[in-house]
């Protein structure tokens, strides 16, 4: 999996930065480019088990999870 | 305009977008929360769906071109249209992580059960990525096509399990009470109908005048998904009566049940097609509109396509990280959090902007 994802990023930087103009685009396109790739890497440190941290769907567990199960506990029978 | 797409189309992607993964996914936990009256939940839920048409293709025609931020920066300010456009690409970058991840679990469950679930997230979103690279000119015509073959299948896998329906597990009805059906309604609102709201950042694509009837065409769309999802729920309460909410993937079990002679049977394998073919569709969908979001919010121009895979890549790996959580966590998010989150993201900000614009009219 590991191999499969890092083939993934190498193609679609490659392509990016050539085809894609990447290396031409303007400051933004580049902050926010990184800002994703940062976000995925911390995923990627989750899902390989290096570190213990919550990941986007924790954090929205943790914004809507409260209402949720209230909304749920008065809808049960 | 490149890419421009007809009424049509936009009728037959909003099809293709809610009939998706809802039409394999959406029967068994609706039933296991309402019952027997899971096709009066779909009803409620399709007619809200209609509903939502309403300040959907009103705010298209009042703002011809425009996607939500666009229209929202001249009815509420571009600060609070870009603090709203954020909230919908959280939405819409759920929703595609959650459509992979489902993919992957129900690949995993039913078909291969010995292959490490991460491979089919990181094609899945492969396949996604490039499909949505080519734009929603091209990818329209295509799902049309691909749409008509998993109907067929499903109609097949329908008509073939008939003889095994009992007509009288449709009841009893409302022996519990009206609460499973509002619990139903909640749980069907937020998957699928509450995400066509999504959709207004594809209606500027759409080329209408004013007497191109839009908003018929995308209400006949909602109206055939609903009688799609109804045809299938009924045939899983059908088929497996009072354990119809515990089989998940309906259709998938369903077709298990088929045996003629012995030429129709293990039919499971059209299902397997016809859900991850419609689940891809949809995952496209709506990368391609958290795409033209992220660039409306950063004020690029909506054929700039640099973020396109960063922002796939960003949705795989958060549907690993939720797959590594387990079942129970994914139901609860799907069933319990997934209605809320489309509320707020979803249909509030595209009701707040609608009732602004009924507001600048009246007082204009």
């Amino acid at each position: 999996m590991r191999l499969l994802l890092f083939a993934a990023l190498v193609g679609f930087l490659a392509h990016d930065w050539t085809v894609g103009g990447l290396r031409s685009a303007r400051p933004r396109v580049k902050l926010v480019y990184a800002l994703l790739l940062a976000a995925a890497g911390y995923h990627m440190l989750i899902v390989m088990g290096t570190i213990n941290a919550p990941s986007y769907y924790d954090l929205f567990v943790r914004i809507y999870g409260g209402g949720a199960k209230r909304i749920i506990a008065h809808l049960k029978p | 305009m490149k890419n421009a797409i007809t009424p049509k189309q936009i009728a037959v992607l909003l099809f293709v977008f809610l009939t998706g993964s809802s039409i394999i996914n959406i029967p068994a936990p609706l039933i296991l929360l309402s019952g027997n009256e899971a096709w009066i939940c779909l009803l409620a839920a399709a007619g809200l769906g209609m509903l939502l048409l309403i300040p959907l293709v009103g705010l298209a025609r009042r703002f011809p071109g425009m996607d939500f931020v666009e229209y929202g920066s001249k009815l509420l300010t571009r600060p609070v249209a870009v603090a709203l456009g954020l909230l919908l690409l959280m939405l819409q970058i759920h929703t595609v992580a959650g459509i992979v991840t489902d993919i992957s679990m129900f690949l995993k469950s039913s078909m291969m059960r010995n292959t490490f679930f991460g491979y089919f997230t990181i094609l899945t979103s492969l396949a996604v990525a490039l499909t949505a690279r080519v734009g929603v000119g091209r990818f329209a015509g295509m799902f049309g096509l691909l749409m008509i073959s998993v109907m067929l299948f499903v109609v097949f896998n329908i008509s073939l399990a008939s003889p095994g329906v009992h007509p009288n597990f449709l009841l009893p009805i409302l022996d519990e009470g009206v609460k499973p059906v509002l619990h139903g309604i909640y749980f069907i609102y937020g998957f699928p109908y509450g995400e066509l709201a999504l959709f207004c950042m594809l209606l500027p694509y759409v080329r209408f005048g004013d007497k191109d009837r839009i908003g018929a065409k995308m209400t006949l769309a909602v109206a055939l998904n609903a009688a799609s999802l109804l045809a299938v729920t009924l045939a899983t309460v059908l088929v497996f009566g009072p354990i119809a909410g515990e089989r998940k993937y309906s259709m998938f079990e369903v077709a298990r049940t088929v045996y003629v002679t012995e030429i129709f049977e293990r039919l499971e394998a059209l299902m397997g097609y016809s859900m991850i073919v419609a689940s891809f569709m949809k995952a496209t969908i709506v990368l391609f509109t958290a795409h033209l979001t992220l660039n409306s919010v950063l004020k690029l121009p909506r054929d700039n396509r640099q973020l396109l895979f960063p922002l796939a890549f960003f949705t795989a790996l958060i549907s690993l990280a939720a797959g590594f959580r387990g079942e129970a966590y994914w139901n609860f998010i799907v069933s319990g959090i997934h209605p809320l989150w489309v509320l707020t993201c979803g249909t509030v900000p595209l009701l707040v902007a609608y009732a602004v614009s009924l507001a600048r009219r009246r007082a204009a």
